[in-house]
């Protein structure tokens, strides 16, 4: 009989910060029991120590990069089994690969991982074909990415488009993420319009820029992007993102050409407050795990380590005290006390709204107070986050949306 | 058209410039009344007298001091030694003064020489009679040095160098001199120094070959036919100046490069080229270019060790399908 083995991961979910990391001290001994969430392992980035919990109760059967190694973000750094006794089966020396397959239902792309191995034609290629070679397995000599591996990704994978008179699509991420949640969606795009990915004020970058409202968030953004020289654009808009994205449709001072609403905020009362107070409150991978599981249909999809990398992110930044005030302002009491729909049936440009059926933060049931000219899109199986979910289905709504306007 | 062996060629083109023009004469080595160690010279004295056909001493360090001296009075000299392994013995003639003397004296002086050599290993000559050292003169500015495959070319580039106005190293083999091919009696032919030649066509992968391994490359693609790679292959002729763009434009079609030489590999002319591909056509590179060369030891006087050491065809093929792979 097999036991199940679970992968030690660490990935990013916050941090642009890690691309590799070093194994600084292994908790346990092969074959020493273990309990879901301890810290099995701490790692060190270039910046700080981060304690990577186990993924499951078991015992430590494997261990593939000894302390003292540095190792790929997103590598296997070893295995819990269900059962002892497993460290002798186990194949010593396997090569650790980016990803923890075992931890996904489906295929993400990766969001870092070191340089691929490709011949300089193959990545001239890429580049011009707008392939990520992160996506395409190499079967040259060492893996290598050779012109037949691009030829044959080009094959399967959606060609891009490129638009004459292109305009940049601007992202606004949801509450108490940052930029970096489109990481999954954008290299997925067809279309090569050029993309920004502004952080809202008390997020990311833009932490201490001060809001206490929609209408702080959206004038925060206009003013980012009027600087940046742009007046015409596509919008994605997220959540909180999506409801400031009504609201800079409201102040009038960008030009959107096509409008993209993820689970959007501001279209309706109802918003899960218990659910905004734990995300931001949670301290530990403990007790932020089931509020990320609540976020999503399927917690599958979560990248191993999402909870430890949002954490780490977090304690750098400092964020919970300035996301905390901010939600105090907008969803006091569970409620959303600012209502855009009004400003989403002004509009007069093509439009989508797209929603999980399975979305426990915001019901669904506020998609349907969108006008007749905008398209609604129902996700099956998928929560709150269709974009972490479902990449490749929003970038293709996305991709629609954009084509349409032939900009 | 006539079907010639290489040393006929070689020595039709010789007669003809001689008839052609009054100031172009030879010496060398038992060139004259012996008719040259492979026969290039035969007949020659005869025609020519001994005035114009010179046997010389054995000091190859004289008789490249005359090639320069009388090409810088306004005639035209080919010089004969007889193994490229001697042209070392020539060097402060070549290169201290021939390859600058156009240069320093601020084109007042021309140098029209032709100092003709043969190298290569295969017939058992022995480690000081089998040297390849193209690299070594191709490296010096101001000197142009080439290597034709073919009997044609033979003659043609010889013609061709006999009138340049530049030094020029004419490099022969001497497993070439006895091959066949058909050569144009025209005495206007000439082919012009400086340009490839493509041998074969092919889409997987560009072999770009120096004198006599041009046949070898040759030889490697029809077996790779049978692996079922096309192989184009490109007879370079011309090592300096060197066909850049027929390079390139090979590459770009078939994006896999093989390079054959039959010098050293350390600093060799092979290392040379890879650089040059590297260089121009970097993104148009789908694996790193091959060398094939011969190993940096002396070409050994037992055939068995000389077969093994030296590039061949199954080792062209074996390169080639590791750059495909």
């Amino acid at each position: 009989m097999d036991a199940t083995r679970h992968p030690i991961v660490i990935d990013t979910a916050g941090g642009e910060y890690m691309e590799s990391v070093m194994v600084v001290d292994w908790a346990r001994k092969p074959g020493d029991p273990v309990k879901m969430g301890e810290t099995i392992v701490t790692v060190e980035t270039a910046k700080a120590a981060t304690e990577i919990a186990a993924p499951h109760d078991g015992y430590l059967a494997q261990i593939l990069h000894a302390a003292g190694s540095e190792v790929p973000v997103g590598s296997i750094l070893g295995y819990v089994s269900d059962r002892p006794g497993m460290a002798a089966s186990s194949t010593a020396g396997e090569v650790a690969q980016p990803q923890a397959s075992a931890a996904f239902t489906r295929d993400i792309p990766a969001p870092r991982r070191a340089r691929a191995i490709a011949s300089p034609l193959a990545r001239r290629l890429a580049a011009e074909t707008g392939i990520d070679l992160a996506q395409v397995k190499g079967s040259g000599p060492n893996g290598r990415i050779k012109k037949r591996d691009i030829d044959k990704a080009s094959a399967i994978l959606p060609k891009p488009a490129v638009l004459a008179d292109a305009l940049p699509i601007v992202f606004l991420h949801g509450f108490a993420a940052d930029r970096n949640i489109w990481r999954w969606v954008i290299p997925l795009l067809r279309v090569r319009n050029r993309v920004i990915t502004p952080d809202l004020p008390g997020h990311g970058s833009a932490l201490t820029t001060p809001a206490r409202s929609i209408g702080d968030l959206a004038a925060a953004i206009a003013a980012t992007l009027e600087a940046e020289g742009i007046s015409d654009a596509h919008v994605v808009g997220h959540s909180l993102g999506g409801a400031t994205a009504l609201a800079l449709a409201g102040i009038g001072a960008l030009r959107i050409h096509s409008l993209c609403l993820l689970a959007p905020a501001g279209l309706g009362p109802d918003i899960n407050g218990d659910f905004l107070g734990g995300i931001v409150g949670a301290q530990t991978p403990e007790s932020l795990t089931p509020w990320l599981d609540m976020m999503v249909g399927d917690p599958c999809v979560l990248p191993a380590g999402f909870a430890q990398a949002v954490l780490w992110q977090r304690r750098q930044e400092n964020s919970a005290a300035v996301q905390s005030r901010l939600a105090a302002g907008i969803f006091a009491n569970g409620r959303q006390h600012e209502d855009f729909s009004r400003n989403l049936k002004a509009l007069r440009i093509p439009a989508k709204v797209l929603w999980g059926r399975d979305d426990r933060i915001i019901p669904m049931a506020h998609a349907f107070t969108a006008p007749g000219t905008t398209a609604i899109h129902l996700l099956e199986k998928t929560g709150h986050v269709p974009h972490l979910e479902y990449p490749d289905i929003v970038a293709c709504l996305i991709d629609e949306l954009v084509l349409s306007t032939g900009r | 058209m006539a079907m010639m062996r290489y040393a006929e060629a070689l020595n039709a083109a010789l007669r003809e410039e001689m008839q052609a023009d009054a100031s172009v004469f030879l010496f060398g080595e038992d060139i004259g009344r012996y008719g040259g160690v492979f026969k290039v010279t035969k007949g020659l004295m005869e025609e020519f007298g001994e005035l114009r056909v010179r046997d010389t001493p054995i000091s190859e360090q004289a008789m490249t001091a005359m090639a320069v001296t009388a090409a810088m009075t306004g005639t035209r000299p080919v010089l004969e030694i007889m193994y490229a392994d001697f042209v070392p013995l020539s060097l402060d003639a070549l290169i201290n003064q021939a390859s600058i003397y156009e240069y320093i004296w601020n084109g007042q002086v021309r140098m029209p020489f032709v100092l003709r050599t043969q190298g290569g290993g295969g017939a058992g000559a022995g480690a000081q009679h089998s040297k390849s050292l193209d690299s070594m003169l191709a490296h010096v500015p101001g000197i142009k040095v080439v290597a034709p495959v073919t009997p044609a070319d033979a003659k043609g580039m010889l013609k061709s160098a006999i009138r340049d106005s530049q030094p020029v190293v004419f490099l022969e083999h001497k497993l070439l001199y006895n091959t066949r091919g058909e050569v144009p009696e025209d005495a206007d032919f000439t082919v012009p120094l400086g340009k490839a030649a493509t041998r074969r066509e092919g889409r997987d992968v560009s072999i770009f070959a120096t004198s006599r391994m041009v046949l070898e490359a040759l030889k490697a693609a029809d077996a790779l036919e049978k692996d079922g790679i096309s192989a184009e292959v490109i007879d370079l002729r011309s090592l300096r100046p060197l066909d850049v763009e027929s390079i390139a434009t090979s590459i770009a079609r078939t994006n896999h490069a093989v390079v054959v030489n039959e010098g050293w590999n350390f600093c060799g002319y092979a290392a040379e080229l890879s650089a040059t591909i590297m260089d121009r056509c970097f993104d148009d590179l789908d694996a790193p270019v091959a060398r094939v060369t011969l190993p940096d030891m002396p070409v050994p006087y037992s055939e068995p060790l000389e077969m093994a050491v030296l590039p061949d065809a199954g080792k062209i093929r074996d390169a080639v399908l590791r750059v495909v792979k």
